[in-house]
């Protein structure tokens, strides 16, 4: 990874200074004359493992699944996406406002970004929400919008809602929402953004698709292979993956 | 090496060869699609993990890592795969500001010498890229939700890859799909029992039921998906710093949000 021999050299130092370090600390934490049966090695095998050495017996036949109580994904995350369309949008740009303030630290501004205005003014339409494009590719927006009574469109039809501006220390932040005619909130816009230098330009590009967020809905689909934990030889047994991989034992090349 | 190995057998015909091999404390999967491949070529795979496992385990109490953590072995004297990935360690260290810290987490050896969080992607990636020496093109490695996918499991299919709901085990709360090489690492502790620590507090995290991170590399991408879960949405705004990887977060009230970027991995999304 490292080719120059000064950066490895660098590298090297810092690691053994580190790994000075944890043994400083585990000899501080098992003093040579404790005896084998207070290792905490011996007691630590039940937290979560990462890498273990073999794997914990297999679950005995008939073993309840880990979980007891399970709720309806669908139905919870629907109902979920409900409550918050009736939130108001005052409640995003809060989450929005804490968002810029978190994400400074990390963003520095290209000089050539600095001075372009670019919040985000998506059309609101019924578009997924996660389809909104990130805020350096959208037209520029001037109206400086301060506060935002609600506006509500014919009845039947989507209703569009703005969110009061919201002021955080890179300037106001003011989102629209778009209901269906059901009360589901179908879009979130972000109609004024800061932009007042690079900085907050950069912090756009990263933050305000943030807000393009969703309530989970459980989907079922064909797969050839599932990304979760299954850290356990147990949590593997109860697996989607599992499923998946008996299946391909089959000779079946997905699930669904 | 572990003698208590359990595996499924090695299935192989003209559909490719499949095989589930328990090591390193869970399932590791490993489907692959080119037709007529020799079992040899798995149990190249499945041994390199063993001696993985007998390398890097924290539970292993004369590993070369915990002997490293005790002060035993020198890291000057310890192995070029072992100086190599903590060497990785330290860069991640210092790129993710700490939040991914192989130095400081107490491990189940009585040390604070873990590098789990990146050995898991690291031994994947390598046992990829034996398999496409071997001559391998269409496969998928699954190591207990960490991911290599190679070429495509049918011609006229990419590789799917289900993240799963963090509510129910038989759920998926979306659907990445892989249209060319691509890692997929998920780091999460809907495990009854199971936490990840802040290497920079010492306290458990609490803001995330999971963190995947995509990008053409697992070593990174399991690494990075340890970092995103402990700096919780903010990790968000650090990944989106870096092009080739991406992001998709559930948070412990069941709402995804992800980088701007993640998107083109789910050309079908239904919302």
């Amino acid at each position: 990874m490292d080719s120059d021999p000064l950066i490895r050299q660098q590298l090297d130092a810092e690691l053994a200074a580190r790994l000075q370090r944890v043994t400083a600390r585990t000899s501080r934490a098992t003093p040579p004359n404790s005896t084998p049966t207070s290792r905490p090695a011996a007691t630590a095998r039940t937290t979560s493992p990462r890498i273990a050495s073999s794997p914990p017996p297999p679950p005995p036949p008939g073993a309840g699944p880990a979980r007891k109580k399970r709720r309806h994904p669908a139905r919870h995350s629907r109902s979920a996406a409900l409550a918050l369309s009736f939130v108001t949008t005052t409640g995003l740009a809060y989450a929005f406002a804490a968002t810029n303030n978190s994400a400074s630290a990390n963003v520095a501004a290209p000089a050539g970004l600095v001075g372009s205005s670019q919040p985000v003014a998506a059309p609101a339409t019924t578009a997924a929400p996660n389809t909104t494009a990130p805020a350096a590719t959208t037209a520029p927006t001037t109206a400086p919008a301060t506060t935002a009574p609600a506006t509500t469109a014919a009845p039947a039809t989507p209703t569009v809602v703005n969110g009061a501006s919201v002021r955080n220390r890179y300037g106001n932040v003011q989102v629209q929402a778009t209901f269906a005619a059901d009360g589901t909130l179908t879009n979130v816009d972000v109609l004024e953004a800061p932009s007042r230098d690079g900085q907050s330009v950069q912090i756009n590009n990263y933050a305000v698709p943030r807000l393009n967020s969703e309530a989970l809905t459980a989907q079922s689909a064909n797969v050839n292979t599932i990304s979760g934990a299954t850290y356990t030889s147990m949590g593997y047994a109860q697996s989607l993956q599992s499923a998946i991989d008996v299946a391909r034992a089959n000779g079946l090349t997905t699930i669904s | 090496m572990n003698g208590s190995v359990a595996s499924l057998p090695v299935e192989t015909d003209q559909s490719g060869a499949h095989h589930v091999e328990f090591v390193m404390g869970m399932a590791v999967s490993i489907d692959i699609r080119d037709a007529d491949i020799p079992a040899s070529v798995i149990a190249e795979v499945v041994s390199w993990l063993h001696h993985v496992d007998a390398t890097f385990s924290t539970y292993i109490d004369d590993s070369p890592i915990s002997r490293l953590g005790r002060g035993e072995l020198d890291i000057a004297d310890a192995s070029d795969e072992v100086a190599g990935v903590l060497r990785l360690c330290e860069q991640i260290r210092v790129e993710t500001d700490g939040a991914f810290d192989a130095f400081v987490v107490p491990a189940p050896n009585g040390t604070t010498l873990d590098p789990s969080g990146l050995v898991k992607g690291w031994s994947i990636e390598r046992a990829a890229t034996m398999l496409e020496q071997a001559g391998c093109a269409n496969f998928c490695i699954n190591a207990g939700g960490d991911i290599a996918l190679r070429g495509r499991p049918t011609e006229d299919t990419s590789w799917r890859v289900g993240i799963r709901h963090p509510e129910s085990t038989h759920e998926l709360a979306t659907v990445v799909t892989a249209f060319g090489p691509l890692a997929v690492a998920t780091s999460a502790t809907y495990e009854r029992g199971a936490h990840i620590i802040d290497p920079r507090t010492g306290q458990p995290t609490t803001d995330l039921a999971s963190a995947t991170v995509v990008g053409p590399d697992l070593t990174i991408a399991d690494a990075y998906a340890t970092a995103m879960f402990v700096m919780g949405l903010d990790g968000l705004d650090w990944i989106a710093a870096h092009p080739d990887y991406d992001a998709y977060m559930i948070t412990r009230d069941a709402r995804a949000t992800w980088t701007p970027g993640f998107d083109r991995y789910r050309p079908d999304a239904s919302r």
